[in-house]
């Protein structure tokens, strides 16, 4: 019988990344994630491996930089206006195809904001937001559970296309506590001959960005633009509840994923045929799913902590064949069940 | 008369034979070759990685026979800290100019320096930004003219430059910190002995070591070659004192190793 | 005493294809055998160039290598077999 155990989110990103080889973890606190970097900080030298608080952000992703480079899993975590400074050190990451996974645990913004939990880093984390043409694969974790599982399946999805991936959860998930089911450790790791261990005995391994010759650059970001249509292909990822009969489908990730879900109850009990469909993969997007539903007549009501960024996605998905409401929340204010249950009553 | 012949100075074997990005007289081609035959020296060529920095030392990487890596502008001993602390048999040295550690990558410097970690940094100064064309440097000396100062610079606007070395001997990480200066042979061997035994401190697990060199930048410096090292010698010197700013006791006993 | 009849010579080879013409080189030979050639090379610059006839006056200082930029000068030393000392 597998482990279980309480946990809170953060925590459980922090295990996961154990459980999944993680060998350097470099963070600055921040709130809302400040106990993943404390957990960390006790349980990664328990397990013989690196831990080092930096002294920022910006050395933090250079940090998981340098270890990717040198072929471990390492990784960062932290929150919103921290994310915002490790953008150029992602997009490095990106453009020397280095490995690595980012825990974003959102908080409100712009600016200070506040520590409440937000989605509105959606558009940052879903169109890059560091420089140049690259991609990385977003999860949105919606419980406890996926916290540990998504963070596990980021190191894997991160050394498979050579990528940082991202783990994008709201202030309200990590703090949250759910019993959790203790994963497997990864026993083996894969193999990094591209990575810096020493020039012994074969040629020497360069890391980097950057052609001295122009003409070879294109050629390189080429790579990248293959690579994201392979992610395209091969890692969307979503739930769908109810969906077969649904009229008016939700669509809510993260943590309103769950409050979208008791709407969806209670509609169903109001006979409001009302499907969900979570996206797990916030990038890529499942914009197919959402267009096969657009095509059968469906109506959506997007639901989201934010002035309204994953909408826009969901318009992409629908197009102007059907309506596409939203009902949303910001400031670091949750989005509510009934609050939700009201946009769908008014749709019905 | 066939006697044999031997080479007694040529290109370190550490060393791409290639021609260098650099603009004539620039003191980075000597910075990189002291690199190279300290490498040579040490026998570290398998363990050695060469961790380049955003500057005219942005392809370090291209010209040493060793793994090396890029990073991002101010942040090399941050990626340096890194692969010593995941791989503490490898030998990470950083090679950054002016811009990069003295400006933009201070803090980077600063903590990396504060953690004594074990990487030995590099750090050419020419006071002046050299690849995008001469603009203000943290080095850059007052009165000194640069693309962005054109009356030169002046301290109501720009302040004073920044003295790395002493600023970083205050800290108590550092194992070795000093500053040598290119602009003649004599100095260039020293130079060569300060930057091998910052890398013997290396080897011996010793907290970060730190070599300040002070380097030629003619083509911005707008200043034949030749002449820069007269005017390096006359004018940045007074200003960035050459010396030992901090030598632990352990990395005093390393010099006597140091063949230089 | 002219170098050259000593058993000890040195010599410097200066890759023509690597020279910037930065005359570092020049400005620190103590025995001045290093001159500005007539030709250009692929630089475009008038590259530094041993003086032939000077050639066999070098001290093997190593003054120009330490100097030198871009690893353009290499520097030999021939002793004869019946030398006793090598420097």
């Amino acid at each position: 019988m597998p482990e279980r155990t309480l946990m809170g989110g953060n925590i459980a990103i922090a295990e996961g990344a154990i459980l999944a080889g993680c060998g350097a973890y470099f963070g600055y606190p921040i709130t809302p994630q400040n106990d993943l970097l404390e957990h960390m900080a006790r349980r990664m030298p328990e397990e013989g491996r690196i831990f080092l608080q930096t002294e920022s952000e910006l050395a933090a992703i250079n940090m998981v930089y340098g270890a990717a480079a040198a072929g471990f899993r390492s990784m960062t975590s932290t929150s919103s206006p921290g994310f915002s400074l490790q953008q150029e050190g992602i997009s490095y990451m990106a453009g020397s195809e280095m490995p690595a996974v980012i825990a974003n645990i959102m908080r409100a913004g712009p600016g200070l904001g506040n520590i409440g939990g937000a989605q509105g880093d959606y558009m940052q984390c879903t169109r890059g937001g560091g420089h140049g043409d690259y991609y990385l694969i977003t999860l949105a974790p919606s419980s406890v559970q996926d916290m540990l599982d998504f963070t596990m399946l980021a190191f894997e999805l991160a050394d498979k296309y050579r990528n940082p991936v991202l783990v994008m959860a709201d202030g309200f998930l990590g703090q949250v506590v759910e019993s959790v089911v203790i994963r497997d450790r990864v026993k083996k790791l894969p193999e990094k001959r591209w990575a810096i261990t020493g020039a012994a005995g074969r040629p020497k391994n360069i890391i980097n960005s950057f052609e001295m010759n122009p003409m070879d650059h294109p050629a390189r970001i080429k790579l990248i633009l293959q690579k994201f249509e392979r992610m395209q292909r091969n890692e969307v990822r979503y739930e769908g509840l109810n969906l077969e009969d649904a009229d008016i489908v939700l669509v809510a990730y993260g943590s309103v994923a769950r409050s979208a879900m008791t709407a969806m109850q209670e509609a169903r009990l109001h006979k409001i045929k009302v499907g969900l469909l979570r996206p797990i993969t916030v990038l890529p997007f499942p914009y197919q799913p959402l267009s096969d539903l657009a095509g059968r007549g469906c109506k959506f009501v997007a639901a989201e902590m934010s002035g309204g960024q994953m909408v826009e996605d969901v318009r992409i998905a629908v197009g102007n064949r059907n309506e596409v409401k939203l009902v949303n929340s910001w400031g670091g204010v949750p989005l509510t069940a009934d609050e939700i249950f009201e946009a769908i009553d008014l749709l019905a | 008369m066939d006697g044999f012949e031997d080479m007694i100075f040529g290109r370190p074997e550490v060393m791409e034979d290639r021609p260098t990005h650099f603009c004539p007289g620039c003191g980075h081609g000597i910075t990189q070759r002291l690199i190279g035959e300290v490498i040579d020296e040490l026998g570290i060529q398998e363990r050695a990685v060469c961790v380049a920095s955003i500057g005219c030392t942005v392809t370090a990487y291209a010209y040493f026979k060793v793994d090396g890596l890029e990073s991002a502008h101010g942040r090399a001993p941050a990626v340096a800290t890194a692969i010593k602390r995941v791989r503490p048999e490898l030998f990470p040295f950083t090679l950054q100019g002016d811009g990069d550690l003295a400006s933009i990558g201070t803090a980077e410097i600063v903590h990396a320096a504060a953690r004594g970690e074990k990487i030995t940094v590099i750090f050419a100064n020419n006071a002046t930004y050299g690849m995008t064309g001469g603009q203000l440097a943290p080095t850059t000396l007052i009165g000194m003219y640069s693309a962005s100062t054109t009356g030169g610079r002046t301290v109501e606007q720009s302040g004073y430059p920044i003295r790395m070395s002493e600023m970083l001997a205050t800290l108590d990480g550092p194992s070795y910190i000093t500053r040598v200066s290119l602009h003649n042979p004599a100095n260039v061997r020293k130079a060569r002995k300060a930057i091998e035994l910052a890398f013997r401190a290396q080897l011996a697990g010793l907290g970060l070591s730190f070599v300040e060199v002070l380097s030629m930048c003619p083509i911005n410096w707008k200043v034949e070659p030749v002449k820069a090292r007269q005017w390096m010698a006359d004018n940045m010197i007074p200003q960035f004192p050459l010396g030992e700013f901090k030598c632990i006791p352990e990395v005093e006993a390393l010099k006597k190793a140091v063949k230089g | 005493m002219l170098i050259s009849e000593s058993r000890k010579t040195n010599y410097i080879v200066i890759e023509k294809d690597k020279c910037k013409a930065c005359l570092y080189c020049i400005s620190v030979c103590p025995r001045e055998i290093i001159g500005i050639s007539k030709e250009i090379n692929r630089f475009g610059v008038n590259y530094a160039e041993l003086i032939a006839e000077k050639a066999f006056i070098c001290t093997g200082c190593k003054a120009c290598a330490i100097m030198c930029p871009d690893l353009a000068i290499t520097i030999y030393h021939r002793s004869s077999p019946d030398d006793d000392t090598t420097s």
